[in-house]
């Protein structure tokens, strides 16, 4: 923790980013150490990755000053930013999927001979940095064929490529596995241990507490705080991202032994794209006022089933049923109609049209429940759009901005609105706080717990232990497409639920 | 900016081609105006045009809207042309039901030929683009035959016999060739405009044409939405063709479409697929077609400069289209000149 002596590498001071009327970035103070990691933390649209965008040189600011080592520096473009000695990974990365992993480390300065890319040496290249970071990655395998983690090293090798003094990482952990996370860190380590700053962006606050030396929080677009890590504590940050807020109590769900079945699967087997049995064989009866909590790691049918009881997916075998009414070989509409939602893992690619405005994704998948003879009824969804809007508390509402300008999280907001809106029997929701922040997540809390109390079933699905914990009635484990165990949350211990996920073993 | 400015850009390198000819780029542009809009006669033969490209241009831009490539409005309009003047020249029945039956026509024969793109988009995943290309040919082939056989009605031509009167669309400027068809097709692009906005239809095809994997999401039956949107694409270029036969031809010749059908496709890009701009559009492209056999008589520049233009136009449109694809497939956020999670319109709790 040597780290408290060092002077800044990079100081800036005053950064001011309008965007229209929006101050999203508001004289900001923040400096960052050589060898140390810089927790930066805040809610969606707290200004964050303005900040970074302008010290990255993709935004420039309106008022405000950076420094690196002590010299005024300004970047007209990204490319200046790296030439001063800053790297950043995007939270969405930006490689060629055909390229190999070489190629795309070494895009825009290609080793080459007479003209040709030399791909040995572009290979060589990767090798080198892989081996000081302890990557596995095969520097010829092509982007397309890596998962999640091992894109993240292909954009880490390639700013780690450039040897920057500073790296910046948003939201690096968003789309991790917990195995893949505690590779990261490694790697974050090993950067500090090089005498490397790191600006470390995220919305979870326990990595924060366990990673990081320095704490920065933004709010709308300010500074609220800045301290040593030893000072901060989790709850202490939270409330200071989130902001004074009433914090409702906590409902308890009147859900009882004797209340009526709303949901019923049984024997569902579920094929996956390779043919395969994804899920082999499940029974899960969900009550009226329940939230059944779904654990698993991830890849052990928790998608297939949850496409499949959704009727994207047809069912190898087994029965599905809603109140009574079968639904196994339902169209998606029909199960729609028959009050069943689903809240996807994926807003941008599923859930919503970001062309759209707020009204048109208010009506998505029920344009048809509301529709007055052949004509849209735009009145319908103005209002629930707005009511959204309101149950939400969104800033800045306007029911004729496109969902793209809106922040990720409160795109989740609509969605789980949406999802949750004209009285559903059944909702499933699946990683529904995926990658958005505290406030917005105790938002979508709250209005699935109201969905349960006010009598549907609700099926949550998710890689987040503490939120299974925090909202379930029960947590029923999945392992390799069957259930492995079920447990109440008192008794969801990490061990507990962490052997259920891993062997089958009850 | 090149997409605002493609015609002006356009305009303005086909006069670098017409100094490069050595002639001169005032007088010919001068004499193409002139002869488009100059005069009643030229007026109203480029309104007429207009009544074309406005039917084909929508056929175009409404299958864009559904994220489908509809290269086939050719073949559409083809198809949808004889159906037309068969059903003029062989049914004999009162003016207020004929005209109506010739439209239906028209429309029938184009919905037809779209569905057939459609079909084996929906059902095989066959790329309408090349689908509606070798419908191009399969048409044009196969009208060329019908017509120098089984439905010739002419020892002189390759051509169906004349429609009756009653089948015809008369000038409402006497001594011109406008007919009532250039109102229709304005009160179309207007409530084809409006129903793709607010139709409980037309929202799905937004939807689909977006993000087909949202549509099915969203509970919307994404071939249903494909196949009825090829063949409303079809319809509308078959109702084009028509309106040919009725209003000008009076006959079905394989000379009715020099390439109509293609023009349509850079007056739907010119429109960025929006259904009203296809009315100033195709009005656009009706003055420089209409107006080149004038720029060639008297400023002796070849007609053939008004295929450089077009040919511009869709160059500048679809490097756009082509952009706005790819920006599609990248993903939002993932641009790094966008302000990525922050607020522009508005932020959370």
């Amino acid at each position: 923790m040597s780290a408290a002596l060092t002077p800044a590498v990079l100081r800036c001071q005053g950064i001011t980013k309008r965007f229209g009327s929006v101050l999203a970035n508001d004289g900001i103070d923040f400096d960052v150490r050589a060898g140390e990691i810089h927790a930066l933390v805040g809610e969606n649209g707290a200004g964050k990755s303005t900040l970074m965008n302008v010290l990255y040189g993709v935004l420039q600011p309106d008022e405000g000053t950076i420094e690196i080592n002590g010299e005024r520096v300004r970047f007209a473009t990204c490319a200046h930013a790296m030439r001063a000695g800053i790297g950043m990974v995007f939270q969405h990365y930006l490689l060629v999927e055909r390229f190999s992993v070489g190629q795309n480390v070494v895009l825009g300065r290609e080793p080459s001979v007479r003209g040709f890319i030399d791909d040995g040496a572009a290979q060589a290249a990767v090798r080198e940095i892989a081996a000081r970071y302890r990557f596995a990655v095969d520097p010829a395998a092509t982007v397309e064929t890596l998962g999640v983690g091992a894109r993240q090293q292909v954009e880490l090798l390639r700013v780690l490529g450039r040897d920057p003094h500073i790296v910046i990482l948003d939201e690096p952990t968003a789309a991790l596995s917990p195995a893949e996370t505690e590779g990261l860190f490694q790697v974050m380590d090993r950067l500090r241990s090089d005498g490397r700053a790191v600006i470390f962006i995220t919305h979870k606050l326990k990595e924060v507490m366990r990673h990081s030396d320095r704490i920065t929080v933004l709010r709308r677009g300010r500074v609220v705080a800045t301290m040593d890590r030893a000072e901060a504590d989790e709850t202490q940050l939270a409330s200071l991202m989130i902001g004074p807020q009433a914090r409702a109590a906590q409902t308890s769900t009147p859900m009882t032994r004797e209340s009526p079945v709303v949901l019923n699967v049984s024997g569902l087997r579920v094929t996956r794209d390779d043919g395969s049995l994804g899920v082999a064989g499940i029974d899960l009866s969900c009550r009226a006022g329940e939230i059944v909590g779904i654990a698993g790691v991830e890849g052990n049918g928790q998608m297939e089933f949850a496409e499949a009881l959704y009727g994207i997916r047809p069912s190898a075998g087994g029965s599905v049923s809603l109140d009574g009414q079968d639904l196994t070989h339902a169209s998606l509409s029909s199960r729609r109609r028959a009050g069943l939602r689903y809240i996807s893992a994926d807003r941008q690619r599923e859930g919503l049209v970001l062309d759209f405005d707020a009204i048109e994704n208010a009506l998505l998948g029920d344009v048809r429940l509301s529709q007055r003879g052949s004509v849209v009824d735009v009145a319908f969804g103005r209002q629930r759009a707005a009511e959204i809007a309101e149950r939400f508390r969104i800033e800045g509402y306007s029911s004729s901005t496109p969902m793209r300008r809106y922040s990720g999280g409160t795109q989740q907001k609509f969605l789980v609105g949406r999802e949750t809106s004209g009285a559903p029997r059944a909702v499933i929701a699946f990683a529904p706080t995926r990658g958005v922040d505290v406030g917005a997540a105790f938002n979508i809390y709250e209005r699935l717990r109201q969905v349960a109390s006010a009598g549907a079933c609700v099926v949550l699905i998710s890689y987040d232990l503490d939120e299974l914990r925090e909202l379930a009635d029960r947590i029923v484990v999945f392992h390799s497409g069957s259930i492995a165990g079920e447990v109440t949350p008192e008794h969801a211990d990490d061990a507990t639920l962490g052997r259920l996920m891993g062997s089958g073993a009850a | 900016m090149v997409r605002t400015f493609g015609p002006l850009l356009a305009v303005a390198l086909g006069s670098l081609v017409i100094l490069l000819a050595r002639g001169n780029p005032i007088a010919a542009y001068g004499a193409l105006l002139q002869g488009a809009l100059g005069s009643v006669q030229g007026f109203s033969e480029t309104l007429a045009q207009t009544t074309l490209f406005i039917f084909a241009g929508l056929s175009v831009a409404l299958a864009f809207r559904a994220g489908l490539f509809n290269i086939g409005a050719e073949g559409q309009l083809v198809v949808g042309a004889l159906c037309a003047a068969v059903v003029g020249a062989h049914v004999h029945v009162a003016k207020p039901l004929e005209v109506p039956m010739c439209f239906a026509a028209g429309a029938l024969g184009g919905a037809f030929w779209g569905f057939i793109a459609g079909f084996l988009r929906a059902r095989f995943g066959a790329s309408e683009v090349i689908t509606t290309i070798m419908l191009n040919y399969i048409a044009y082939l196969g009208v060329n035959y019908l017509v120098a056989g089984p439905l010739r009605g002419s020892a002189l031509a390759p051509e169906t016999p004349t429609i009756d009167a009653t089948a015809m669309l008369n000038p409402i400027i006497p001594g011109t060739r406008l007919t009532a068809a250039f109102p229709f097709a304005i009160v179309v692009a207007v409530a084809a405009w409006w129903w793709l906005k607010r139709a409980v239809f037309g929202f799905e095809l937004r939807t689909v044409g977006r993000s087909e994997r949202v549509a099915r999401y969203a509970g919307i039956s994404v071939p249903a939405v494909i196949v009825k949107t090829m063949m409303l694409s079809g319809a509308l270029a078959g109702i084009g063709g028509a309106c040919e036969v009725m209003g000008l031809l009076h006959r079905f010749n394989a000379q009715l479409s020099p390439g109509y059908g293609f023009t349509s496709i850079a007056v739907a890009l010119l429109a960025q697929s929006n259904l009203l701009g296809v009315i100033a559009s195709a009005s656009f492209f009706a003055v420089l077609a209409n107006g080149a056999l004038s720029m060639q008589a008297e400023a002796l520049v070849p007609k053939d400069l008004v295929s450089i233009i077009e040919g511009l136009i869709i160059l500048f449109a679809s490097a756009n289209w082509i952009g706005a694809q790819f920006s599609l497939h990248r993903g939002p956020g993932s641009e790094p000149t966008d302000p990525g999670d922050e607020p522009v319109a508005a932020g959370s709790t």
